[in-house]
Parts: C-alpha cells; structure tokens; sequence
C-alpha cells in the first residue's frame, strides 16, 4: 500500500519517509535502551554469579581445612572423642548437603558448575572419614566376628 | 626386604581398575609401586592414614595419588593393606579410586571383615600371591605346592 502512494504521490512520499525515519529512530532508541538493560543485567547477574563463587570457593576451603585437621589426628581420636562430635560433626555435613543441594537447583548453576563440583567432593572428603572413624576406631574393635578374626589371624602369623 | 602378598580380592579390583583406560585409573600399579618402592618396613608400618594396630598386625587404609588424573592422594586410590608387626612383609587386601565412575566413597566393617577372613583362608592355604613392588607387581613364584601362580599383568595387556 505504502509502495503505490510514494510511486503516485510525491507529498505522501516525503511524509512516509519522515514517518519510516521516525520509526526507525524509535526503534533503534528502544534497541539501544534494551541493550542497556540486557547489559546491565548481564552485569548484575555475572556480579552475583561471582559472589556466589566466592562464598563456595570459601566454605569449600573451610572444609578442607576440617578434613585436613581431623585426618593428621586420626590416630590419636579414641572412641569417646568420636562420640562427643559426632552429633555437630553430623549436623554439618548435612547442612553442607542442603546447602549443595539449593546451590544445584539454582538458577545459577550453570555459572557455578565448577566450583559446585569441587564443594561436593569436599562434603564427599567429610562423609569419608566420618565413616573411617566409624568403622575403624569404634564399630570394629568391638566387632565379635572382627574379634574372632584377629585372635585367627594372630595365631597364623 | 620387604615381601608383597595379594589376596584375590585385590587382584580382582586392580585387574577391574585396569581393564579400562577411559576411566582413568590406569596409573593404579604405577602409583602403588612409587609409595612402596624402596620404603622401609618402619616406614610403611607408621602410616599418618587411617590404622587398627593389633598384636601381631597393623591394617592401613592408605590415600595414594591418581597420577594418570593428576589426582591427589584425598583424590586418588584407597589402599587397604596389612602389614605384619614382626616380618618384613606386607599385603594388599584391596583397593579402590575415590573419585570417576567406580569411585567409593566409604568402605563398610563387613566388608573389610570380608578381606580380612579372606586373608586368614588365604593365608592359611598357602594362596596369597607375592608380587615384586620393582617390576609393576609381576607376581613371584614362590617353591610352596599350594601358591598359585596367576599373572596380572597379562590379565591388564
């Protein structure tokens, strides 16, 4: 339609080109504004992912150190020692688990992916010598059948 | 000298470890040969890692590195051995990666039960199997009727 006017009519010609200008500015005022935005919160979104990142990487950290301290004096926690943190010890590993776990479903997962997976093996590290301490410094030695064994193999050697 | 046994069980898991590369635990023999190689007994016996001393026997669950993953020892394999308090000599009950796809993260008491009656049968048949720690664990014939006699390395290849 526009097309026939500006073929057959020079003034509505001019006007339609000063109205698709002016639409074109317009558009392009709003692209640049939309630009802004997306840049803005691309901005506030990277700023967020790298505080999240930070306060992982911290408490992946603190973990390790937890691990860390609890392996070098492994072989000196007697079972009464077990016993007394075993209940906060516990606790924490499972409100490290919830914590991945809000992490994971977030919607910034995918910008934390790498650093989540390191946190896990952290919390990983944690379950693994709460279980050593389990099994080797209190359920075995009072473990009949382990009992049985070790006057067995006692006897062999 | 320092005299390396295995029982079946742990030659089971390294062949298992080996059988694929993809999954990268091929460095197994390799880094298991490094932390003993050319060790004293002393040392081997005084360990900072998981222990249950008894009388005539020390059971170890000893952190080795993934070198074929650049992995660290709290990464790496978990070596579980006996070693004995009196004779120079040591055996490998079993071993398994922390981290990929056969990772463990714990291992149970009725489990290292298991290896440890498997070692007294063993032990007590004349069926554990020496390995040279110099020449990536080939097994060593020994002069006794009931030793059997099975090669690892020819099970990886």
């Amino acid at each position: 339609m526009l097309h026939s006017n500006v073929i057959n009519n020079n003034k509505v010609n001019i006007s339609a080109v000063l109205i698709i200008k002016n639409n074109i500015i317009a558009v392009q005022a709003e692209s640049a504004n939309n630009k802004k935005v997306v840049d803005q919160s691309v901005d506030k979104y990277l700023d967020i992912i790298l505080d999240i990142q930070k306060g992982i990487r911290e408490i992946t950290k603190s973990t390790d150190e937890l691990y860390e301290l609890i392996h070098s004096c492994f072989s000196s926690l007697t079972t009464e020692d077990y016993f007394e943190i075993k209940g906060i010890y516990k606790t924490l590993i499972n409100n490290l688990t919830l914590l991945y776990t809000k992490y994971r479903k977030s919607d910034f997962y995918s910008g934390i992916k790498t650093d989540l997976m390191i946190f896990r093996n952290s919390i990983d590290d944690l379950k693994e010598i709460d279980n050593d301490l389990e099994t080797f410094v209190v359920d075995l030695p009072k473990n009949e059948k382990y009992i049985n064994l070790v006057s067995d193999i006692n006897a062999l050697l | 000298m320092v005299i390396f046994y295995s029982i079946k069980t742990f030659r089971s898991a390294l062949c298992s470890l080996c059988s694929k590369p993809k999954e990268g635990y091929s460095s197994v023999i390799k880094d298991i040969c490094k932390e003993f190689k050319e060790k004293p007994i002393e040392e081997i016996r005084i360990n900072r890692d998981m222990v249950i001393s008894e009388d005539k026997f020390t059971i170890i669950k000893l952190r080795l590195p993934n070198s074929g993953q650049n992995l660290s020892k709290k990464n790496g394999f978990r070596l579980i051995y006996l070693v004995h308090k009196q004779n120079d000599e040591v055996t490998f009950l079993y071993i398994y990666p922390k981290r990929g796809p056969k990772g463990l993260i714990t291992i149970k008491d009725n489990e290292i039960l298991s290896l440890l009656d498997e070692f007294a049968e063993e032990n007590k048949g004349s069926l554990l199997v020496s390995h040279d720690i110099e020449n990536e664990l080939e097994e060593i014939k020994i002069n006794q009727p009931n030793v059997v006699i099975m090669d690892i390395t020819s099970v990886i290849k």
